[in-house]
């Protein structure tokens, strides 16, 4: 044998002894029959604080309604925390039976074919009606899809809201939220105050960089190239980070700082006065800032293209290792905590997006209509402004490429052209090897 | 007859001499078994190993790995700016680190060498940082470096300096990483020499110091050689132990995914360690990361075969 055998041989044996390789494969799709015997669920998750106290109120509501399933959550952390948790569990061989899972995540899960199709569940007797299916928003369940199954099911889906401090509006004298981005970058230069450390905005995480892509008409990708290239780097690309430069560069915003959720902190401090983040991060600023002053949540600004914003937050996946029963029984649950009526209490419990039409009909009847705010994701989705970025299983590598590169110009060490072309080829280098 | 059995005697003491040592052998290894056997499976076979998957392209989780060859060489040395950015990164790293933590840990014992007043209290407090929890240090010393509510500016800004954004400039991240590490270092130094202080006979000391010789001169000329086993000692493994740097670097600088800054602002705070870590476990790359592994093995096994080759003559073991 020679040597590259050998080690081939070696590396497979050990492979094999970790237990990669997915566990059973669900091609062909399991019989779904009524669950013949109790089954135990592990959930791993990455929800904290409010989330976290929501989602376990809704199961231990579902573990004491019935004697079938037994669903016991354990948090993981941050959800970086939980891919690398996840892709170990698989490389040990001993993934948890389900979890919360990114898109992007649950592609690289899939590659393996470590997570089970959950189409037989949906269509099982007990599964889910065809006026449920019509009843969950449209981008969601589409959104659920990997390789064009259903690999995975909303659960927590959130966007991006601008928080604006009204107090600090009022003192400026602006009696509104901007509305696009030409008014976002005149208010920032009017609400700072360089003398006190105050900000009109901080620069963007990467998600809002790419939704003003979107908004005023760029791409990530050109589909029309094979391999697939990217595209960001062109003059749309090199104007919307232009526009955060120049804002950096007159003292209207500055970049993040690097210490944990510090724009969050920023904005609970009142040295920023508009702050970009999910409709979930509500849960954690309510609360800090108390009466400090009255903070208000709006749709993002507006690009040349009308608004188009991000959709964000998590889906759930089983993995395929676990039996059909424990599927089955986990299936069921996430079934439980997506009905109707749980899907308004999560809504108004979370701040997340309802998954249903008809949640949203009942919050606007009564939860939005009393907390505006609340609702301005929602609206967004209702009205079509959601996007999902094209996954793929090496998008986080991507990402991080562009957020390294995008933090080069917030700091004034890189010119947008030259940033964004090094993170073209940083990109196009993934999309070429993987 | 006689003459056999006055041969055979001899015979017969060799044998059992040649018993003895082989069953003293035999109880020699079953001794060492366990912790050689540990040496194995924890230590030799994944170090193969790694050496090994350093050839295939693989995630950790697919069944097939892709026998690439030496690709992952070849790009590694070829095409991977950040890669070479960590390589002078760390280097700087340890060049300051090294040096500085030394001789600030010799010049520590030897103060805390002599005779005073409170100075158990002084050993412990200085010792203490080592044996902290790294993460715990490393949280308190971020908030330290913070640019509005941190120590380090209420300092520059009470002698009317500018203030530094310590941890997201890229000026700045890695000097403040080092600064942090040469304070969490040094008392593991201070110990060792302090411990290499005590192994040289003070009748030495008493009878420079009958002859005349000034305290400089007693160091240079007596301390400073007899210390050399020591010296050679921390320097080898504080090389070893800063070419290998993550959880400084991890934590300072915010994780990786999340803000986009894992690293360092532009990556000004990569080392090779913290990118053969974000390679493994966070891009799930073990083939690219065991071929990083094994270029900073070799680059650790060079700087270590320079060291033995230039400074091995000049250390004498008494």
């Amino acid at each position: 044998m020679n040597l590259k055998k050998s080690i081939a041989v070696l590396s497979l044996a050990l492979v094999l002894a970790c237990g990669g390789g997915g566990g059973n494969n669900s091609s062909g799709g399991p019989q779904v029959g009524a669950l013949s015997k109790k089954v135990e669920v592990t959930f791993w998750h990455a929800l904290s604080g409010n989330l976290q106290t929501g989602l376990q109120a809704l199961t231990d509501q579902y573990n004491s309604s019935q004697d079938k399933v037994h669903v016991t959550l354990v948090a993981k952390g941050a959800y970086s925390d939980l891919r690398q948790a996840v892709l170990t569990s698989l490389a040990a061989g001993s993934p948890p039976d389900m979890a919360q899972c990114i898109e992007n995540h649950a592609t690289k899960y899939q590659q393996s074919n470590a997570l089970a199709d959950l189409t037989p569940y949906i269509n099982a007797a007990d599964g889910l009606s065809s006026a449920d299916k019509s009843d969950i928003f449209p981008v969601m369940l589409n959104d659920a899809k990997v390789a064009g199954k259903y690999y995975t099911f909303p659960l927590n889906k959130s966007t991006t809201v601008l928080y604006y401090n009204q107090d600090m509006f009022t003192a400026a004298g602006i009696s509104s939220p901007p509305a696009t981005w030409e008014d976002f970058f005149t208010d920032a230069h009017k609400l700072a105050q360089p003398a006190n450390g105050v900000v009109g905005a901080e620069a963007p995480p990467i998600d809002t960089w790419i939704s003003m892509l979107y908004e005023y008409g760029g791409k990530l990708y050109d589909s029309t190239s094979s391999p697939k290239k990217a595209a960001f780097n062109d003059a749309t690309g090199v104007k919307i980070t232009k526009l955060w430069q120049d804002a950096i560069k007159a003292g209207d915003a500055r970049p993040v700082g690097s210490a944990a959720f510090a724009d969050q902190v920023d904005f609970q401090n009142a040295k920023t006065a508009m702050y970009i983040s999910t409709q979930v991060s509500y849960q954690f600023i309510v609360k800090p800032i108390g009466t400090k002053f009255k903070f208000a949540e709006a749709p993002l600004p507006a690009g040349s293209s009308g608004t188009k914003d991000e959709m964000f937050g998590a889906n759930v996946c089983m993995f395929s290792k676990s039996s059909q029963d424990v599927q089955h029984g986990a299936f069921l649950y996430v079934k439980y905590l997506t009905n109707q009526e749980n899907t308004t209490t999560w809504a108004k419990t979370t701040s997340y997006l309802p998954l249903r039409q008809s949640a949203l009909k009942t919050l606007q009847g009564d939860f939005y209509s009393t907390n505006p705010s609340q609702g301005v994701g929602a609206g967004m989705l209702t009205k079509g402004q959601l996007f999902v970025v094209p996954f793929t299983a090496t998008f986080d590598d991507q990402r991080t490429d562009m957020s390294t590169e995008l933090n080069n110009v917030w700091l004034l060490t890189k010119d947008p052209k030259a940033a964004l072309d090094s993170a073209a080829n940083k990109v196009n280098d993934i999309l070429t090897t993987g | 007859m006689a003459k056999s059995a006055a041969l055979e005697a001899p015979r017969g003491q060799a044998r059992l001499r040649r018993t003895r040592a082989v069953r003293e052998g035999l109880e020699a290894y079953a001794f060492l078994a366990p912790a050689l056997l540990l040496l194995i499976v924890f230590l030799l076979l994944p170090a193969f190993w790694v050496f090994g998957l350093s050839l295939f392209r693989w995630d950790l989780i697919s069944s097939n790995p892709d026998y690439v060859g030496l690709a992952n060489f070849d790009r590694l040395l070829g095409r991977d700016e950040l890669f070479r950015k960590s390589v002078f990164q760390t280097v700087y790293f340890v060049a300051v680190t090294v040096p500085v933590s030394m001789a600030l840990g010799l010049l520590m014992a030897v103060l805390l060498n002599a005779k005073m007043p409170g100075r158990d209290f002084m050993r412990t407090a200085i010792f203490t940082p080592y044996v902290m929890p790294l993460v715990a240090t490393v949280i308190i010393w971020s908030f330290m470096f913070h640019p509005y509510a941190g120590v380090f500016n209420a300092v520059l800004n009470a002698f009317h300096l500018p203030k530094l954004n310590w941890l997201d400039n890229p000026r700045t991240v890695l000097p403040a990483i080092i600064f942090y590490s040469v304070w969490q270092h040094t008392g593991y130094n201070v110990v060792i020499f302090l411990a290499g202080l005590a192994n040289i006979p003070p009748e030495l000391q008493e009878a420079a110091r009958v002859d005349g010789a000034r305290a400089w001169s007693r160091f240079w000329r007596l301390t400073w050689p007899l210390l050399a086993p020591t010296t050679y000692f921390v320097l080898l493994v504080s090389i070893i132990g800063s070419f290998k740097v993550i959880v400084p670097i991890l934590v300072f600088t915010g994780g990786v995914g999340g803000t986009g800054s894992g690293g360092g602002p532009d990556n000004a705070a990569e080392t090779i360690g913290y990118y053969l870590y974000t390679q493994a476990f966070y891009s799930f790359h073990a083939g690219y990361a065991g071929a990083i592994s094994v270029l900073l093995f070799l680059i650790i096994l060079a700087v270590t075969f320079v060291q033995m080759g230039v400074l091995s003559r000049r250390v004498f073991y008494s």
